[in-house]
């Protein structure tokens, strides 16, 4: 090849990184920046009180003054889907985060203790397990009712099994490792090489499938709340918003089409970036 | 006794023990959550129940007794198979589980008879075509794998129901009813399934064995039909009955979007109401399904590839 062909080669690096540039994957990441916006200042985003009523002012279809509509009781719809971003981020990420962390000190506890532990400990991710994920979490609720501490642990207990599992797999290989047994020949005392050498790699592909678990646990909030066992009903929330607009639906369609769409979309958003994670991990971008 | 009855009975008890540690995990989370055992059984501190009903709940669980009494008759109860009383309905949790368990039976199979078919369809006919045919199935499938069923559900509620008036839109009585539901149930479950055969069928219909099905003169369809589909059976069959385990679950979410009767909607309700000998009922019973259907997963398998039996 010439030393003119090779320099217009490198001209059409550009457009080859624009191809390169995935239009769903741009949508994701821009809802997303939107949706976290929403959820650190949403008085920036929404101008109005999601929680004023308005009497005279029900049910308003979209406009200039109410975006996206006024609900059953004339609230800006707007400004509630806006406000319910930050409690619906926090529970899903917060559970999301209980299930790694719980599932790694437990599985890097079946996986570098005897093997007596290692059996206790896995029998009883076993039991966890053979309970349907959703299941556990109403058991649980049932038991202690449904309070935001209450959700984040149901929701983070029913994804320990898979953490603990995946980690444990993870350390029982890295126990053989060279460069975890040259560590413990150079003399580092055991925490030390846990924590520099075994954890790190342990947790890595529990961090890889957090966001789509977040994801996963945003779409469960908004299940649990839309069944009547999440928030309670005055504050905000996409979920029980939901489940009282699909009773307005034959006059009011708007209700239920922003917020099914605000939930989709961020599931959709959320398992797209998740997806690219494991796409890149595995060295496929 | 010949190897696969071993192994049968092997993977029963195993599943038993599963069940047994399930049953004391429950045990445990009654009588160890702080506060007062029976009132925990009766929904909380904030149900008020009357002093003659928490009578009848201490004499029924004989909370007065060391905790071993207590669990040795937990475990004879359970094994009558009393799964206790729901003191909100006042009826027995198992009679009052056998009352709505074919409505969610009926839902449950004949969703994942729909999903298994749509999946094969999908997976069989566009594995290995045009690359723009399979990324917009792959699309389709990725976003009905992940949205949430009670939305899948409204938006079918929506369309079919309020707008197009083709099927009742809440009712659990003729077949039209059954239609909507059946198929937000079965969606997701297509969705997997399809993902699975499809990344399964592409890497088989590599195979040497396929050339040599070609090469015989075979047309597309047999080659797919009669030799790529058997290869990609068995971890499609996996996902297939883990779904099918789950289906309780999703029932739970499709019961209360259609407002149909059945376990599921029970499930719901009786949470609300924290009603939690029933929700124990129900979750047991949940666990006892998927621990044998995993059993039967296994054994499927053996049938249809005889060398996982072996391993």
């Amino acid at each position: 090849m010439s030393q003119t062909t090779l320099f217009f080669a490198s001209l059409t690096v550009p457009r080859f990184a624009l191809r390169n540039l995935r239009p769903g994957l741009t949508l994701a990441v821009v809802f997303l920046l939107l949706l976290l916006l929403a959820a650190a200042f949403p008085a920036a985003l929404a101008g109005t009180d999601p929680l004023a009523t308005d009497a005279h002012n029900l049910f308003a279809s979209p406009s200039a003054a109410h975006w996206l509509g006024t609900d059953e009781d004339g609230r800006d719809v707007w400004s509630r889907i806006v406000y319910a971003a930050r409690p619906s981020l926090l529970l899903g990420t917060s559970a999301a985060l209980f299930s790694a962390l719980a599932g790694a000190a437990l599985g890097l506890a079946a996986g570098l203790g005897t093997r007596f532990a290692d059996n206790a400990l896995m029998r009883f991710a076993d039991m966890l397990q053979s309970f349907p994920e959703i299941l556990l979490v109403l058991v649980i609720i049932s038991f202690w009712g449904a309070t935001d501490t209450t959700l984040v642990f149901a929701l983070g207990v029913a994804g320990v099994p898979r953490a603990a599992r995946q980690v444990r797999a993870q350390t029982l290989g890295l126990r053989r490792a060279g460069f975890v047994e040259a560590a413990l020949t150079l003399g580092l005392p055991l925490g030390t090489v846990i924590q520099r050498h075994v954890l790190p790699n342990a947790i890595k592909p529990v961090l890889v499938l957090l966001p789509l678990d977040i994801g996963w646990k945003i779409a469960a909030v908004a299940t649990l709340s839309f069944l009547g066992v999440g928030a309670p009903p005055p504050a905000p929330d996409w979920g029980s918003m939901l489940a009282i607009d699909r009773d307005y639906v034959l006059n009011a369609w708007w209700l239920t089409a922003f917020s099914a769409g605000v939930i989709t979309a961020t599931v959709l958003a959320v398992n797209t970036l998740g997806r690219e994670l494991i796409r890149r991990s595995e060295g496929r971008a | 006794m010949s190897g696969r009855y071993r192994h049968l009975f092997w993977r029963l008890g195993a599943g038993a023990l599963v069940l047994w540690g399930t049953v004391t995990l429950i045990f445990l989370a009654i009588n160890l959550t702080p506060g007062d055992p029976a009132i925990t059984l009766l929904g909380g501190p904030d149900a008020l129940p009357t002093p003659a009903i928490l009578h009848q709940v201490r004499a029924e669980y004989g909370f007065d007794q060391p905790l071993h009494v207590q669990y040795v008759h937990y475990l004879g109860r359970l094994l009558r198979g009393n799964l206790g009383i729901s003191y909100r309905l006042h009826q027995p949790v198992a009679v009052l589980i056998a009352g709505q368990i074919g409505a969610t039976a009926m839902l449950a199979v004949s969703a994942m008879a729909v999903g298994v078919v749509l999946a094969l369809v999908v997976a069989l006919a566009t594995a290995k075509r045009a690359p723009w045919l399979t990324s917009l199935f792959a699309g389709i499938e990725v976003t009905l794998s992940s949205v949430p069923s009670f939305i899948t559900g409204l938006i079918l509620l929506l369309g079919f129901s309020f707008n197009l008036h083709l099927f009742p839109s809440s009712s659990t009585r003729g077949w039209t009813a059954n239609i909507l539901p059946t198929i937000t149930l079965a969606l997701p479950i297509a969705a997997v399934l399809a993902q699975v055969l499809r990344r399964e069928l592409e890497d088989i219909l590599e195979q040497p064995f396929i050339l040599t099905a070609r090469t015989r003169g075979l047309s597309e369809a047999g080659v797919r039909l009669g030799h790529a589909l058997r290869h990609a059976l068995v971890p499609a069959l996996t996902i297939a009955g883990i779904m099918f385990a789950g289906l309780l679950s999703s029932a739970v979410v499709v019961e209360t979007v259609f407002n149909r009767q059945g376990l599921g909607r029970m499930m719901a309700d009786a949470t609300t109401n924290r009603d939690v000998p029933l929700v124990l009922g129900i979750a047991l019973l949940a666990t006892a399904i998927n621990i044998l259907v995993n059993i039967a997963i296994d054994l499927i398998n053996a049938v249809i590839d005889p060398r996982t039996e072996r391993s």
